[in-house]
């Protein structure tokens, strides 16, 4: 009865101020997120106007579209004047954060984080908390936590509506694996399917796994791909419980196995391996034989034997059910004649060049080692004719034709086939006049340098596609995210042009409200904020949200840095930018072990071998790293390498973005060193450094450094005795030095195109407390030519100088170029190039450094096997007028001249860069004099008859492992 | 002498006495009233209290039916204004155009036509409570939904010629069974039973697309009274 009453008392009352003026508007609560002026510019009321219901209906529906509120009713009150309108209004709640901690890996924090099914940003009811509880724990029983608990505690913020939810898991102990029933016949005993799963720790020493879903998975799929290997394809293997005891807090997966009959594959008319037969048969993926995978199959072989270059090649099938019960599939191929691609022409291309189109076709004339057949099929040919045609079509040739001729025994010889590709471009499209309608003028300049279909330009549909994005690109990221775009194109009065206009309707501008950060503990809250580049008022930009994430994640301190806007679909004119981040762990640990293998042997206090032995020297490296110092986002790592040939610690504090600037980087670092890397002497480096590097564009970079060193040479030194007091000294030097780096490469580990240029300059000044005045300028650049689409010409310079000014007589030993080895001239072992001791034999560096390399790369075999020939040229001489590019040695005393290094490589492509072995031949490695004897005999080299001097020479072959290419 | 009853005991039963009196006492003048406010949010559209009254009202009229307020009519006044918020929603995402209000004169006119005289229509209007611009509104609508429906469901119909013979096959037996003569040749009624299909099958296709559509908007009952009610529930079968 009061339901009734209050509707009737409802609709008198809104026909009692109908077309009454409106006296006033107010809001409850009198705080609302949005300011009175703009809450009223998207109302349809204005004060003294008359009351419509409908407008009143309007309103409550425009408010609600805003989305901020989640039930609004509408208050009048008669007054002398008029209406007195008031709307009651309960504000929407949004997520701001949430997290979940307690619960050990896996299931990982990502993982729980997604199962909640929560959007940042996204509008917020209560259900949402006690669902995403469900499904936290649904996950975390997947994962073997079968008593696992989650509390939700829920926070608001008021003022920027935000809810935060911080999810505490106690997960309880992990169950385990107890052991496995399979029920049907499994053709196998029990213990043998328990091995299969992998759920047995090694040979069940060690009990039993704990449950993940991972493992289970797993588990499940190693057990079935049993089956298809032993002719059951169609065996079904499904978990029908797991089996859970509470008591015990153990699983015992029970398994419905069901095997099928027999299905056996052969394959007739080719031979391939059984294994390769079952990666091309789609039966044996999906694990069902049907009529429409058979055909798949037989399509997958003839286009697989196809590509062998039995292009004729079909294949069909033939099924049968014997009484047995197998089921029997014969695969019958027909291979006909090998033939080989040995023409491929492309005609009637004015417009493009013949590289140009071939770069996108995927028929490929034969060639010597990679495509001894070439590669061709029917499909593919006409792929290649959809591309060519497209090609144009986008650059405004809109009739353009691209047929195909293919010509078998061509030039009378049998199975040699070729092709030709013959194109009618016809006229070239062009716009004629661009109307750009909806822009204002001070968006116009902007816009225009974003569009192709500018007047003059071709004609595509293509262009206008991208046009399209590129205007809608520009508005959404400048505030107008409702933006819409539209074009006409109609002839113009020329032929073969046309007159095209684009409309854009931008839509209601929308403004950051302000900008939320939240989940910060350690960090201080400025290095957030002076990274996030928007600001409140600001236009809501996309691209600058998605930035001033990636520069959060550029700091390398944070595990999570997601950014959305709140309320999302809500229609209103400010928004807020909300940032929840996950702080990193604060300490991160590597370890790493490796070998070094080359002519890096040699004892240490003996005079055998100068030019290195072959040797092996195993490596350990362990690494600490503290990131966000002080809360800054600064980073201080130890890093440690001990290894037979060098003992290393490295400490560094990186302030990345200094100052928030993000160009700016500063590097503060301290090293100790003792090695004997380079064959003649082992030092003792102790070393301090600061560097400010300086990104002056994306491809150039400046470095100005300041440099502490003090080395002192370790034991004695394998030379002549009186060169010890002028090279073996003790020294401390303090350089400044400035780094100009410029890098155009297309890629830094496995460069095909551009170049890059290095400049190192550097000066020990002895008014800084230098025991020696020195100069050094250290110069790379190189250059990389991508001939054609596999084939890299790739050459480097390097050019070093040291000069001396003051202090000690010589530069000392530590301070001098040593070169050659895997990154260097191939000709030589690791650090021997340059001037040698003239009576052991050793190396003692130069002051100067020259050397040029050329390499050819090209693939090999397959897609990940490449090879590559080359030259390495050039020395380290004993100073800079002594550069020569001479080939003869003089004498054994001539160290002046260049070195020459030929060699063959093979690269093996891998995620870390390519893998590499290059061989080298020298046929002009150095002579000298060398003596055989321990280091206490050092006096009498080359003195005394005991130790007799002999004629040595650097191995004409030489051979290096590493990773990365040479250059 | 009655027991002296206990004293929440009599509050329960002054206070709605009370509380009556209070609201038909009071100057209206000095009261606040809710005149409007949401009932029943369909995505980020509202259905309000007004929206529902002005719903029962005009389609009374429409129909020359008496107003009913009562529970279950509001239920389904809402309900059909559920139904044309999804619609309303579907013209928005497909930014289909909108006609001219004046493109509703016509309806108006032969509703007009049906009365008297022009005092004899706004006699009628104000009996149910309501005005020339809320009926212009409405008409206007509906002719937008008759042609959104048919721009978005009438390509996606075909009527083979199987279903046209068949349809023509019952018509020519009730025809016969009535002593219709003569009868029309299947050609001559070709194009009226095609016509009479689609629209059928407009209308199914219609309410499966609102049925769809129900489950993927959310739908929310400020107003618990007009929450439809739950369908009964299905008993366990005897094993």
């Amino acid at each position: 009865m009061l339901v009734v009453l209050c509707s009737a008392l409802l609709s008198a009352a809104a026909d009692e101020y109908e077309g009454k003026p409106i006296a006033s508007v107010q809001f409850d609560p009198a705080t609302q997120p949005l300011t009175f002026e703009q809450l009223m510019a998207m109302l349809p009321l204005r004060i003294g106007q008359p009351l419509r219901g409908s407008d009143l209906r309007g309103a409550i529906q425009r408010l609600y579209q805003t989305g901020e509120y989640t039930d609004i009713a509408v208050d009048a009150t008669l007054a002398p004047t008029g209406v007195n309108i008031k709307f009651l209004t309960k504000p929407a709640y949004f997520i701001g954060y949430f997290d979940i901690k307690g619960v050990p890996e896996p299931p990982n924090e990502g993982q729980l984080l997604v199962a909640t099914k929560l959007v940042l940003g996204g509008p917020y009811t209560p259900s949402d908390t006690s669902a995403a509880v469900e499904r936290i724990v649904d996950l975390l029983k997947r994962n073997g936590f079968y008593n696992a608990g989650v509390e939700p505690a829920t926070s608001t913020r008021p003022s920027t509506q935000e809810v935060h939810i911080d999810f505490s898991a106690d997960p309880g102990q992990r169950a385990k694996f107890d052991g496995l029933v399979a029920n049907g016949n499994a053709l196998r005993p029990l213990d043998n399917l328990i091995n299969s799963s992998g759920w047995k720790r090694f040979r069940g020493w060690f009990g039993w796994h704990e449950l993940t879903e991972t493992r289970l998975q797993n588990g499940l799929d190693n057990i079935r791909s049993w089956y298809p290997k032993h002719d059951h394809l169609l065996a079904q293997v499904t978990l029908e419980n797991l089996g859970y005891d509470s008591e015990a807090n153990t699983v015992t997966p029970v398994l419905s196995i069901n095997p099928g009959p027999p299905v056996l594959v052969r394959l007739r008319g080719a031979k391939l391996s059984a294994g390769k037969l079952r990666s091309l048969l789609p039966i044996y993926e999906e694990r069902a034989v049907d009529r429409d995978l058979l055909e798949e199959g037989s399509r997958d072989l003839a286009s697989y034997f196809q590509t062998k270059g039995f292009f004729d090649a079909t294949a069909d099938y033939l099924m049968a059910t014997p009484p047995n019960g197998e089921q029997l599939i014969d695969y019958h191929v027909s291979l006909g004649v090998r033939h080989k691609i040995v023409k491929l022409e492309i005609h009637g291309n004015h417009y493009f060049d013949d590289a140009t189109i071939r770069e996108r076709m995927s028929v490929i004339p034969a060639t010597l080692v990679r495509y001894r057949y070439g590669r061709y099929s029917r499909p593919a040919l006409d792929r290649d004719l959809d591309a060519i045609r497209n090609l144009y079509r986008a650059n405004g040739f809109r009739n353009v034709e691209v047929t195909s001729r293919v010509l078998d025994d061509y030039n009378g010889v049998a199975a040699h086939i070729a092709i030709f590709i013959d194109i009618a471009e016809g006229p070239q499209w062009f716009v004629a006049k661009l109307a750009l309608e909806g822009v204002s003028d001070d968006s116009r300049p902007a816009l225009m340098l974003l569009l192709h279909s500018t007047q003059g330009q071709p004609y595509s549909d293509l262009a206008i596609a991208t046009d399209r994005d590129n205007v809608l690109d520009y508005y959404f990221n400048h505030g107008y995210p409702s933006a819409k775009f539209d074009f006409t194109s109609v002839p113009s009065g020329q032929a073969d042009r046309v007159d095209l206009t684009f409309s854009v309707t931008p839509g209601e501008r929308v403004y950051v409200r302000n900008v939320v950060v939240d989940g910060l503990k350690q960090t201080r809250p400025d290095v957030v904020t002076d990274r996030i580049s928007l600001r409140a008022d600001d236009p809501l930009s996309q691209s600058q949200i998605s930035d001033s994430q990636r520069r959060l994640y550029d700091l390398g301190i944070f595990s999570r840095v997601d950014a959305a806007i709140q309320n999302p679909d809500g229609d209103e004119p400010t928004k807020y930018v909300l940032y929840s981040i996950e702080e990193a762990g604060r300490y991160s640990m590597n370890v790493g072990v490796g070998a070094e293998i080359g002519r890096i042997g040699g004892s240490t206090t003996s005079l055998d071998s100068p030019a290195g032995v072959t040797g092996f020297a195993p490596r350990f490296l362990f690494g600490i790293s503290r990131l966000n110092f002080f809360g800054l986002g600064h980073t201080m790592s130890l890093q440690t390498l001990v290894s037979t040939l060098e003992q290393r610690a490295l400490l560094t504090y990186v302030a990345p973005q200094f100052l928030g600037n993000p160009n700016f980087n500063l590097q503060l670092s301290g090293l100790i060193d003792a090695s004997h890397d380079i064959r003649t002497f082992s030092s003792l480096r102790e070393e301090g450094s600061i560097q400010l590097g300086q990104k002056l564009s994306r491809a150039n970079t400046l470095q100005y450094r300041l440099t502490y060193r003090d080395v002192v040479i370790l034991g004695k030194p394998l030379i002549s005795p009186e060169l010890i007091p002028l090279l073996a000294q003790p020294v401390h030097v303090l350089v400044p030095s400035m780094s100009f780096i410029q890098d155009k490469r297309d890629d830094p580990i496995d460069s095909h195109k551009g170049t890059y240029t290095s400049i190192d300059l550097a000066l020990a000044l002895k008014a800084f407390g230098s025991q020696t005045g020195f100069g050094r300028v250290v110069a790379r650049n190189s250059s990389y030519y991508q001939l054609t689409k596999d084939l890299v010409l790739a050459r480097t310079t390097d050019f070093g100088l040291i000069e001396r000014y003051a202090g000690a007589s010589e530069i000392p030993l530590p301070e001098r170029f040593f070169a050659g080895g895997a990154f260097s001239d191939r000709a030589f072992p690791d650090f021997q190039a340059g001037p040698r001791d003239p009576n052991t034999g050793f190396p003692i560096g130069g002051n100067a450094l020259f050397m040029n390399t050329v390499e050819l790369r090209f693939p090999l075999f397959g897609d990940n096997l490449g090879g590559v020939l080359f030259n390495d040229l050039g020395n380290v001489y004993s100073a800079v007028n002594k550069i020569s590019l001479r080939f003869r040695q003089e004498n054994l005393q001539d160290f002046d001249y260049a070195v020459q290094g030929f060699g063959f490589g093979l690269r093996y492509r891998t995620p870390l860069g390519p893998v590499r072995v290059d061989f080298s031949l020298s046929p002009n490695s150095p002579r000298f004099f060398g003596c055989e004897g321990s280091i206490n005999q050092l006096y009498q080299c080359g003195v005394s008859p005991s130790v007799p001097q002999t004629v040595q020479r650097i191995n004409v072959f030489q051979f290096h492992f590493s990773l990365g290419q040479a250059f | 002498m009655p027991p002296t009853p206990p004293p929440h005991a009599r509050r329960s039963v002054v206070s709605p006495i009370f509380l009556v009196f209070l609201v038909f006492l009071i100057p209206r003048s000095l009261s606040t009233e809710i005149i409007d406010r949401i009932a029943i949010t369909v995505g980020n559209q509202v259905v309000t209290e007004s929206q529902i009254h002005e719903e029962i009202r005009v389609t009374a009229f429409l129909n020359r039916d008496q107003i009913d307020l009562s529970g279950a009519a509001k239920k389904e006044a809402a309900d059909r204004l559920i139904e044309q918020a999804l619609i309303k929603r579907e013209m928005d995402l497909s930014r289909y155009p909108l006609p001219e209000l004046s493109d509703a004169g016509e309806s108006l006119q032969s509703l007009k036509a049906m009365y008297s005289n022009e005092m004899a229509f706004q006699d009628a209007l104000q009996a149910y409570g309501i005005t020339v611009d809320e009926l212009t509104r409405r008409l206007w609508w509906q002719l937008t939904l008759l042609r959104f429906i048919d721009y978005r469901f009438r390509p996606g119909i075909q009527i083979p010629p199987a279903d046209v013979q068949a349809y023509y096959r019952q018509q020519v037996s009730e025809w016969q069974q009535k002593g219709i003569k003569p009868i029309p040749t299947l050609e001559e009624s070709r194009d009226q039973i095609e016509e009479i299909l689609t629209q059928k099958r407009i209308d199914q296709a219609l309410d499966r697309w609102i049925s769809d559509t129900r489950k993927q908007v959310t739908i929310t009952y400020l107003d618990p009274a007009l929450r439809p009610a739950a369908p009964p529930a299905v008993p366990p079968a005897v094993q």
